[in-house]
């Protein structure tokens, strides 16, 4: 008795020190000072917690989503170079996470952990679309380093990286869909052999479909199913493919900017921005204009010569909260079960305006953060919860024959494993919210030519207290690429990319 | 219980024993051997050389950098394009070309001017001497007197990137081209063409 007793603390340790805080306090708890430094405009502070943060969990399961945080705080503070580090590091361990062998040690390690505690002891791989906007953010970064041929370099990448998103995702879902079988299994075999102790016997079997009736269940995937209508195809984000095609723009590279805004106007075909750019493309390469569009006029000035593009990046991008499943499953009953699910951020900007040479331009929504990640977060919510149900139902017939052992050893273990496996479930009933907080939610684009005088002039809205801010640019540059970030009735940067 | 315990222990130290004897310490090798890592997303420097022995015996063979009055051409190098998906420096490319074309004898290049400027600024720096008291003008660089180059060297170097299964592809397409500057005509114009594969492992660690 006193022998297996020890061997439970001893486990119940090792799991405590491995998996580390983000299994017990959930990721959103553990950022709130930084995403509240960071989304109050106090840059300096967010970019000291993140720092350290990142140092902390360095050989964590975590230590994308905070170098990923760390990168883009960095980049809204100017500092480059370090912001260059964080995203490079990032994607070392994004890539060195895809090359690993199909079986290998490591993720079975962590599945093995994940189905004992809870899915934040698999390591944060970051979301698709975080993938993309890794190197379109790295792109940005290598422009504020003066580096255009580097930038060049992370658009190939991120073009790379958004034509095997769809594919990799369908490999992902079946290797889940592997695993629930085989917990399912595993679920039945802890079953049976309750049976064998007495307990009725009932299936320990979990699928979606099942899970479906329950409300709450239903209501975050229709709610998910709802955000994400606004969501432009399979994992495409419009402003990537935006990037993408000013990258082709600068090197004076038509026809496959065309290619681009074709498949912008096939993500949205009510924009009027990328629809005229479309439209102005097309015809620059002599390629047939759709019928419908004929009538839009080409824009009367050049796309890639002395011309600004503005970007907004507007707001927040949802951030995953915890919430409980009120569930009644076979054996344990009535429980509660702790799942992420997307909360999402009102924006207190409709669009920006600048002016140059006393005319005014106006921002168009882009691509909506809130619909790209709801979209990705509905196609893997069922393989997730269904998972996270049959992990807890795990733990729960797991649980019951230890204390049924328990019971017939006599002597008070029971209690004792009551009391334990209590504990164990209580600290490990943590959601998995990790996901990149500082992302903007919302991605708005404008462009003109660059005025004669060489300024131009952000007019901001009675939310900010200044009225307005003026952006120099060079005398030389012929290209500009003018980054706007805001938050909250705040503009927290504005930051223009010159070149030739 | 006691043999079980020993057995364990056994493989246990072991396991340690080989895991820690896995690693070496660092070590030089030659350049020009077979030797060096192969990865498939990038151009390791073996690819690097095989470039540019082929392209220079290539140009060298051509007859291109030839010229019937005798004199040698001058030639700057202009841009290597990077259009792949890896951060490369591609002087590693055009320094070896560059170094092979002089060794030839058959034509000389120019540091003073190049697609990103001078190499070396200080054919420029040099005659900005002209006037300054220090230096005694006999001995400073008079304008025109730098040669302009007669010919251009520049290329691409092109990624496709491929995946299948555990498989994955990287095709690299390097074509260089020797423009004469006074025709804009292109001379001599080659590729070389790199494919690599790997299949990532289905066990591992």
């Amino acid at each position: 008795m006193h022998k297996e007793f020890f061997k439970a603390c001893f486990i119940f340790t090792v799991l405590v020190v491995f998996c580390g805080c983000t299994s017990i306090i959930d990721s959103r708890k553990q950022k709130r000072e930084l995403t509240d430094a960071y989304k109050s405009g106090d840059l300096q502070k967010a970019h000291q917690i993140v720092s350290e943060e990142c140092e902390d969990h360095k050989n964590s399961g975590d230590s994308i989503m905070w170098l990923l945080e760390s990168g883009l705080i960095k980049f809204d503070s100017g500092d480059y170079e370090n912001s260059l580090k964080a995203f490079e590091h990032a994607e070392e361990k994004i890539n060195e996470h895809d090359e690993r062998a199909t079986i290998n040690a490591r993720n079975s390690g962590a599945e093995s952990g994940s189905a004992m505690t809870n899915p934040t002891a698999i390591p944060y791989k970051g979301l698709y679309c975080d993938r993309v906007l890794l190197n379109a953010y790295k792109a940005m970064t290598y422009l504020a380093l003066d580096n255009p041929d580097a930038a060049r370099v992370e658009l190939r990448r991120m073009r790379d990286i958004q034509k095997r998103i769809e594919r990799q995702f369908s490999d992902e879902i079946e290797r889940e869909r592997k695993t629930t079988n085989a917990a399912n299994r595993k679920n039945n075999a802890q079953t049976r052999k309750l049976s064998r102790m007495g307990r009725r016997g009932r299936s320990g079997s979990v699928n979606f479909n099942t899970l479906m009736k329950n409300r709450t269940v239903k209501k975050a995937y229709a709610d998910s199913a709802k955000k994400s209508e606004k969501a432009y195809g399979n994992f495409m984000n419009p402003f990537s493919t935006y990037m993408s095609a000013i990258g082709y723009l600068v090197e004076n590279n038509y026809n496959e900017a065309c290619v681009d805004f074709r498949n912008l106007y096939r993500m949205n075909k009510n924009n009027p921005l990328t629809t005229r750019d479309f439209v102005t493309c097309a015809r620059k390469i002599g390629a047939n204009v759709p019928p419908e569009l004929r009538k839009i006029p080409s824009w009367d000035y050049s796309l890639n010569d002395n011309i600004v593009f503005t970007i907004f990046a507007n707001g927040h991008a949802p951030a995953l909260k915890q919430t409980k499943i009120e569930l009644v499953l076979p054996y344990v009953g009535y429980t509660g079960i702790a799942f992420p699910q997307y909360e999402y951020f009102k924006r207190f900007f409709k669009k920006i305006v600048l002016s140059a040479d006393d005319k005014t331009h106006s921002s168009i929504p882009l691509a909506d953060m809130d619909a790209i990640i709801a979209q990705e977060y509905h196609k893997r919510l069922p393989t997730m919860i269904t998972r996270l149900v049959i992990s807890y139902l795990v733990k729960e017939t797991a649980s019951l024959v230890a204390v049924q052992v328990a019971k017939q050893q006599g002597g008070g273990a029971e209690l004792i494993a009551y009391g334990a496996t209590g504990l164990y479930k209580y600290l490990f009933n943590t959601a998995d919210t990790r996901c990149w907080e500082t992302l903007p939610g919302e991605y708005q684009m404008l462009h003109f030519p660059i005025p004669k005088d060489r300024q131009l002039k952000l007019n901001l809205s009675t939310l900010v207290s200044k009225k307005e801010i003026l952006i120099d640019l060079k005398k030389d540059s012929r290209f500009v690429i003018v980054y706007i970030r805001g938050l909250d009735r705040k503009i927290i940067s504005v930051k223009t990319f010159e070149f030739n | 219980m006691k043999k079980q315990h020993i057995i364990l222990a056994s493989t246990a130290v072991a396991t340690a024993i080989f895991l820690t004897a896995c690693g070496s310490g660092p070590s030089r090798f030659n350049a020009q051997s077979n030797r060096g890592i192969t990865t498939t997303d990038d151009i390791n420097f073996k690819d690097w050389q095989i470039t540019a022995e082929k392209t220079v015996n290539s140009m060298l063979k051509s007859g291109a950098l030839r010229r019937p009055d005798g004199r040698k051409n001058i030639v700057m190098i202009s841009t290597v394009k990077n259009s792949t998906s890896q951060h490369v420096n591609t002087q590693i490319l055009t320094n070896k070309i560059r170094q092979a074309i002089l060794r030839s004898g058959l034509a000389l290049t120019t540091t003073a001017v190049s697609a990103r400027g001078a190499e070396d600024k200080a054919s420029k720096q040099v005659r900005q001497l002209e006037g300054d008291e220090m230096f005694n003008q006999d001995t400073v660089q008079k304008q025109g007197t730098a040669i302009a180059p007669d010919m251009s060297l520049a290329g691409e170097i092109v990624q496709e990137k491929t995946r299948q299964g555990r498989t994955k592809q990287s095709y690299f397409f390097f074509h260089l081209t020797l423009t004469d500057l006074k025709t804009g005509l292109a001379v001599w114009e080659d590729n070389v063409e790199i494919a690599k594969q790997s299949k990532k492992a289905l066990i591992g660690w």
